[in-house]
């Protein structure tokens, strides 16, 4: 069975996958798809999807490492695509990798920092359905003396503990046969929840750090440029690869880019809060 | 206060630091840690120079802010609690 070749860019660096058969090829359609295919960067690690030894079993490797060997094209989607995000990231140093999901709005980037269980991808879900274009839930790239930043733009990965918050928005039931379901994560393709960003890198113009706590009351605050910079700094990935350990480059989006704390309880207080937020994008557009 | 009054702090070195309107942000490269200073704890933070005495700070800061002089001494302490726990001051 032949293997076919597609080539992930992101930021300034890049994996190889290497698959073969139908069954990888809609896996790799399915996660990769809106990732641009062309790029300067040579691929520093090679993913392999071959067909497993018994019928519908699938294969996953890192160079010789079997990474996982099985029948769920869920698990197989959501291994492939933490370790190729690690790998993209483990060398990038042309810029900032920040822990951020990324929304568009007028030509401009919401972005949202936030680490794990900040509520990332559920939010990431309502401002879709508010009229944002989706960029990413996960991971964002802002080059070395840029304004402009870059979603990886990626399946929404939604962890089975914010499953039932986020069925509030999505019909989980309805959208079924789109969906990959695997032990940690539903993985959902964004043109299911609404639209997607056409170009993966818009200037930034403004920054968001959210928080979902149960119960909570609506707190929309303005942070000052030093808070910025502290938070950015927490969400910073690839801070080793980076001059200075990435401290100059933060600071320096701090100072740029108006920044507010979003605190919320559930989904219908966002209402009171997002014209705010068009205030700020369209402020910084002017 | 853990600092003893007549003491005088002084900035550690390795530290980077970033001015952003009236509040500092420091780098500690070796522990990968960010501290944020508020605009009083930056006052503070840029009179630690190894030649003013801690009550000689609280005594600058009352003269130039004396509307809020009763609470300098509390805030100095904060502060330098603050630095010392980040390991961002050494004491002689």
């Amino acid at each position: 069975m032949p293997l076919q070749n597609r080539a992930l860019h992101f930021g300034d660096t890049s994996v190889l996958l290497q698959y073969a058969g139908e069954r990888s090829a809609r896996i790799i359609e399915f996660l990769y798809s809106r990732l641009a295919r062309h790029g300067t960067a040579e691929p520093r690690v090679t993913f392999h999807i071959v067909p497993g030894v018994e019928a519908d079993e699938l294969s996953l490797y890192r160079g010789g490492r079997l990474l996982y060997d099985g029948a769920s094209a869920g698990q197989l989607a959501n291994q492939l695509m933490s370790d190729s995000l690690y790998h993209l990231a483990d060398k990038c140093c042309g810029g900032m990798l920040i822990h951020a999901a990324a929304a568009a709005r007028g030509g401009r980037v919401l972005l949202m920092p936030g680490t794990t269980g900040a509520g990332k991808t559920s939010l990431s879900v309502w401002l879709m359905q508010s009229g944002f274009d989706y960029l990413t839930d996960e991971l964002v790239y802002i080059g070395e003396g840029s304004i402009s930043a870059q979603g990886f733009t990626r399946p929404l990965n939604v962890k089975t503990r914010a499953r039932d918050a986020v069925g509030q928005l999505f019909d989980f039931e309805a959208n079924r046969d789109a969906v990959l379901n695997c032990e940690q994560a539903v993985l959902v393709p964004p043109e299911s929840v609404g639209s997607v960003a056409d170009v993966d890198t818009m200037p930034l113009g403004a920054i968001l750090f959210p928080r979902f706590e149960a119960n909570a009351e609506l707190a929309l605050r303005r942070l000052s440029p030093a808070q910025t910079g502290l938070r950015l700094m927490s969400c910073l990935i690839n801070a080793r690869n980076l001059a200075g350990h990435g401290f100059p480059e933060a600071t320096r989006i701090a100072r740029l880019v108006p920044a507010h704390e979003l605190i919320y309880g559930d989904y219908e207080q966002l209402d009171a809060a997002i014209s705010e937020l068009h205030g700020t994008l369209l402020e910084s557009a002017a | 206060m853990k600092i003893d009054t007549n003491a005088k702090p002084r900035q550690q070195r390795g530290f980077r630091l970033e001015t952003l309107e009236s509040e500092l942000l420091l780098y500690d490269p070796g522990q990968t840690k960010t501290i944020y200073l508020n605009p009083t704890a930056s006052l503070i933070w840029q009179m630690c120079d190894g030649k003013h005495t801690v009550d000689e700070i609280i005594a600058l800061l009352q003269e130039s802010y004396p509307d809020a002089a009763e609470g300098i001494p509390r805030d100095v302490a904060a502060a330098l609690d603050q630095f010392s726990e980040h390991g961002a001051i050494e004491v002689d």
